[in-house]
């Protein structure tokens, strides 16, 4: 009575089959067309208007200053980039080992939760000062305030996580008599994983302007130091190759942890 | 098969026993009592059919069964033991209403799940192949298919497959065919009562359904509601294996008739 089993290894695909090539090549197009009107609008508004280059660069001298500060722009973004990463690992990293307790200690949550809550609701750029004055002008300062602005994200979002198990999962796994560490490693990490990613991909991006804005307080190196050096010096054409510059180094922290999620979390969340 | 009378004369060992049961919970608006002296009494090897009308608590007679719930005053015996050591023991398997599957295991992952949590104890205890289970209920083919891919009544099929897993001796079922449309149900009824002719575990099943109560159950007991208890049994003296076409039958239709009869008193 029972059916055949030669079959039994011949599941579908998980997902849904490759997009043709020329799809992709469509959204580039129409991409690439945004970027364009955006250029096109930007140097057009700087003709009719007549503003002046030490305001408002036009995109042509960006462009040129992308080119010929080159080696300036790259050297002052790997301090910028070990800070970002440094401070997003530490950040997220703190958080989801608080979310962690948190989930597991009421009583802990309750009185530490608030706290957090408050610390939060102070801006980077009132803390920035403060911690450079604990801290001095080095690496520290700079990993704490990138981290610090890393970690509330995670912490929100990774503990609102691990608690969106429903009443059915959690009945199931007390049916199977599962203890606490099952119940969090078979079934409340993988609840977790598309909220933690969700907010990795706001904690990275964010982690860059926690550096940047560390760097304006107090250093010589960096894309902070650069946006600061290069505004004092009316260098303007370089100041937006700097702010080129800083944003490709958030998209690259995205699209990493983008690239991770879609790694790690091969399922379809409900 | 002959099936039914060789559990006619199991009868007299009782898998389970609800004596004067009373649940309550606590809600803002005060307490709810959802059962109240609630007595039932189940054989070995025996499939029962639990029907009522919304509210009258037969899922949580269901739950107290399967130690999820405790009752405030009565007892709960499952093998003459409470019902903490049979699930301790790995006695009962659960289907839940919608499944209950983690998205992030494919079917046969799912099934194995019962295998890997619960502590050394359970894991001495028999089980059963898991690909075996999944081949049983009608999923050759589908094993590496993620829950999100296979259709409500596979989904379901893959969540008895992991109840059957542990070798239960007690299947309890709650509404696990609701949410299927009629001919998926109807099949699936069908397989059902195959599956626990092979198996021969005993069975409660809770379903709003009564003509799948009657199809299904070898007695149906109808629960009436505010509180919940127990309004009547009506036994089901039809022979296995029953047929799809049984539901047209005279004798299928007058016990359907008595057991509607039954709620709308209820």
């Amino acid at each position: 009575m029972k059916p055949v089993t030669t079959l039994s290894e011949t599941g579908p695909p998980r997902r849904p089959p490759r997009k043709p090539w020329h799809n992709y090549l469509r959204t580039a197009f129409w991409v690439i067309l945004g970027f364009v009107i955006t250029i096109a609008a930007w140097q057009a508004i700087i003709t009719i208007r007549d503003v002046p280059n030490y305001v408002v660069p036009p995109p042509g001298d960006v462009w040129e200053s992308l080119n010929n500060d080159f080696d300036t722009l790259w050297r002052n973004t790997k301090p910028t980039a070990i800070e970002s990463i440094g401070g997003f690992l530490i950040g997220s990293g703190g958080a989801i080992v608080l979310a962690i307790v948190f989930v597991h200690s009421r009583i802990l949550r309750r009185m530490f939760l608030p706290v957090v809550i408050v610390i939060r609701t102070i801006p980077v750029v009132a803390i920035a000062p403060v911690l450079v004055l604990m801290l001095g002008n080095g690496l520290a300062p700079k990993l704490v305030i990138a981290a610090l602005i890393s970690f509330f994200p995670t912490l929100v979002n990774m503990v609102e996580g691990l608690e969106s198990v429903n009443s059915q999962s959690l009945e199931l796994f007390r049916v199977l008599s599962a203890n606490r560490w099952e119940v969090f490693w078979k079934l409340r990490i993988y609840k977790s994983l598309p909220f933690l990613f969700a907010s990795l991909k706001i904690a990275s991006t964010a982690s860059v302007i926690g550096a940047v804005v560390a760097e304006w307080i107090g250093s010589d190196k960096g894309l902070g130091a650069l946006i600061i050096l290069s505004t004092f010096n009316f260098r303007t054409s370089l100041l937006y190759a700097t702010m080129v510059f800083a944003s490709i180094l958030a998209l690259v922290l995205f699209a990493s942890v983008a690239l991770l999620e879609r790694l790690v979390v091969r399922w379809q969340p409900e | 098969m002959g099936s039914g009378e060789l559990r006619d004369n199991q009868d007299t060992d009782t898998a389970i026993e609800v004596a004067h049961a009373t649940v309550r919970f606590a809600t803002d608006q005060g307490d709810i009592t959802a059962l109240k002296d609630v007595s039932v009494e189940i054989g070995v090897g025996q499939f029962v059919t639990i029907i009522g009308p919304s509210g009258c608590g037969k899922s949580t007679l269901l739950r107290l069964i399967a130690d999820l719930l405790e009752p405030v005053s009565g007892s709960v015996s499952v093998f003459g033991a409470p019902p903490s050591q049979a699930r301790r023991a790995r006695q009962l398997g659960f289907v839940f209403q919608d499944a209950a599957l983690l998205p992030w295991r494919t079917a046969i992952k799912n099934v194995e799940l019962p295998l890997e949590v619960g502590g050394r104890t359970s894991r001495d205890r028999p089980t059963r192949d898991p690909a075996e289970l999944l081949d049983l209920v009608g999923l050759a083919g589908r094993h590496q298919a993620y829950p999100q891919e296979l259709s409500g009544g596979m989904r379901q099929r893959v969540s008895i497959a992991r109840a059957l897993v542990t070798q239960p001796q007690v299947l309890l079922m709650d509404e696990p065919f609701g949410a299927l449309d009629a001919i998926t149900r109807n099949r699936l009824n069908v397989e059902l009562l195959n599956i626990w002719a092979e198996i021969g575990t005993t069975i409660v099943f809770v379903t709003h359904s009564i003509d799948e109560a009657v199809f299904l159950g070898q007695r149906v007991i109808v629960m009436s509601t505010n509180p919940g208890s127990v309004h009547t049994e009506i036994d089901v003296p039809i022979e296995y294996p029953r047929a799809p076409d049984l539901r047209e039958e005279p004798g299928f239709v007058a016990i359907a008739a008595q057991v509607r009869k039954g709620l709308e008193t209820a």
